[in-house]
């Protein structure tokens, strides 16, 4: 073997060797690629599901604003109502009544925490006659309250359930009333 | 140790007197600090007294309901000058937050039953002592010398947390202080038979905090507590921004913290007649209450008495709903963890 086939064959050999390194990895990033596109396929349908949770978050806070909200808890929330059925809820007692509630759902936004659980938050007006209210006598007491409800949801079989759920006050019409006139006693000071 | 570092030991063999020089100094040095602070020990819990805007501190006393009072007035028979007069006691007890048949009691003792010269011609019930004037107090009327009596009860005994006959009997007439025929030993034991001839203590004393924050009222039973959410089986929404706490009408309501008044009025808005404190960047809210006895603008002490429990605005009975603002007229927080001295005003 003259010097020149040796400087052949080694070329040969090195290219054989560089094509297998490239195949090798080209098939592995190929692997990886349908793994993040199986990936990437769960997610778009998982975020699917936001649209129908942000509606069935709506549909949660008027069935619980109808005192029928059993059948959309689980969890933590479950535990909760059937501690208030049983009468042994920790804050049961005996204060004022609201009567008729009028819900009007303003926005409600939702984000996937992960592939089976979620998290809407929902802006809503609440309005309602207070106890207090006695047209007959001219007392007027009508609240309107902004709130804003944090719903946590857990995927059960193929359903979203609300695992729990709270409720921040955001403003109060009472407050604006009690500051106007307050406003009102500085000007006519 | 090295001999270098035995330098000043080996100056005090050489030197023994001046070893005993600074022996002596050192003592001296520790006696003067120990009754500097023996003084301040003193000397505080009269400044805090002092700081009370002749207040009730952080202990007050709540009359109970088994106080008989017609049997407490029917004991001012054939008791000298406080014949008929177990009116004036009742008075000048609940104004300064003194159990009326303990001020009594003491009175009886201290008199001989409203029989002593001093309670009939100088209208001093007490026997109280004017050190600075070097001579006992003379006051124009029993009423007079009664209330200056409760408020010196109250400020010297039961602000500080002294309450029990016992405990102020050891105050009042310490057994063998200035008193060489050993009478101060009867004093609990007489003041004890008189309390009981009066039907027995009509008040509980306790105290009412230490906090940052403190309870409004002694012995507070809460009848409603602090509540905004959504009730799980009626979807009614709970809006109760502050606690509900049982008082009867009249019972003086305290500052929970040191602060301004920024409003006190009636409030058309349900509040009733309502006091609102500031405290840095928190409000105490006192509504429904029957009086109010401060003005915006007064900077109050905590524990001073703001108001009156009653029942004004939107409420169905005597209770006082006190609220924690951490916004004014905006976000509320519950008040019974800061009670509690779980929470700070920082928090």
């Amino acid at each position: 073997m003259n010097n020149k086939q040796k400087i052949w064959n080694f070329a040969s050999i090195f290219i054989i060797l560089i094509l297998a390194i490239v195949s090798s990895n080209l098939f592995s990033h190929q692997n990886d690629l349908k793994e993040e596109i199986a990936e990437w396929k769960n997610e778009a349908n998982s975020l699917k599901e936001i649209p129908n949770l942000n509606e069935q978050a709506s549909t949660f806070i008027n069935a619980l604003n109808q005192g029928n909200s059993k059948e959309y808890l689980t969890g933590k929330a479950l535990e909760t109502y059937n501690a208030a059925l049983e009468g042994e809820d920790e804050y049961e007692h005996n204060h004022s009544h609201t009567g008729e509630q009028t819900v009007d759902i303003l926005q409600s936004e939702t984000i996937k925490s992960e592939q089976d659980t979620g998290r809407s938050k929902v802006l809503y007006k609440l309005s309602y006659k207070g106890e207090f209210d006695q047209e007959d006598i001219g007392t007027i007491h009508q609240r309107t309250l902004f709130l804003l409800m944090d719903i946590e949801w857990t995927k059960e079989k193929s359903d979203y359930k609300v695992s729990d759920y709270k409720v921040e006050l955001l403003n109060d019409n009472w407050d604006d009333y009690i500051l106007s006139l307050e406003k009102k006693g500085d000007e006519s000071e | 140790m090295n001999k270098e570092n035995a330098g000043f030991l080996l100056l005090f063999i050489k030197n023994p007197i001046l070893g005993v020089v600074l022996a002596v100094v050192l003592a001296i040095a520790l006696l003067i600090m120990s009754s500097v602070g023996m003084v301040l020990s003193v000397t505080q819990p009269s400044n805090s007294s002092s700081n009370n805007d002749g207040g009730y501190g952080f202990v007050t006393c709540q009359e109970g309901d088994k106080f008989d009072e017609e049997k407490f007035l029917s004991s001012f028979q054939d008791a000298g000058v406080f014949t008929d007069n177990g009116q004036l006691f009742l008075d000048a007890g609940r104004a300064n937050n003194v159990d009326p048949v303990l001020l009594a009691a003491i009175s009886f003792h201290e008199t001989g039953k409203g029989k002593s010269p001093m309670v009939r011609l100088d209208n001093n019930p007490g026997g109280l002592y004017n050190s600075s004037a070097g001579e006992f107090f003379k006051f124009d009327s029993l009423a007079e010398g009664l209330d200056f009596m409760a408020r010196n009860l109250n400020k010297n005994y039961i602000s500080q947390g002294i309450v029990t006959i016992e405990q102020i009997g050891a105050k009042y007439a310490p057994i063998g202080v200035n008193d060489p025929s050993n009478s101060n030993a009867n004093w609990v034991p007489v003041v004890s038979s008189f309390v009981a001839d009066l039907g027995g203590l009509s008040m509980n004393c306790s105290a009412i905090g230490s906090g940052d924050f403190v309870y409004p009222i002694p012995n507070a039973v809460v009848t409603s507590p602090f509540s905004v959410r959504v009730h799980p089986l009626t979807g009614e929404v709970e809006n109760h921004k502050g606690v509900d706490f049982a008082c009867n009408v009249g019972l003086p309501i305290h500052a929970s913290a040191t602060g301004k008044v920024v409003r006190s009025e009636f409030n058309t808005g349900g509040y009733g007649n309502m006091v609102v404190l500031q405290h840095g960047d928190k409000y105490t809210l006192y509504g429904h209450m029957s009086e109010r006895f401060v003005s915006v603008g007064d900077e109050v002490e905590q524990g001073k008495t703001v108001g009156a429990c009653g029942s004004t605005g939107d409420s169905s009975g005597p209770h006082l709903h006190f609220e924690i603002q951490t916004s004014y007229f905006d976000v509320r927080v519950d008040p019974l963890p800061y009670l509690q001295g779980a929470k700070t005003k920082d928090e």
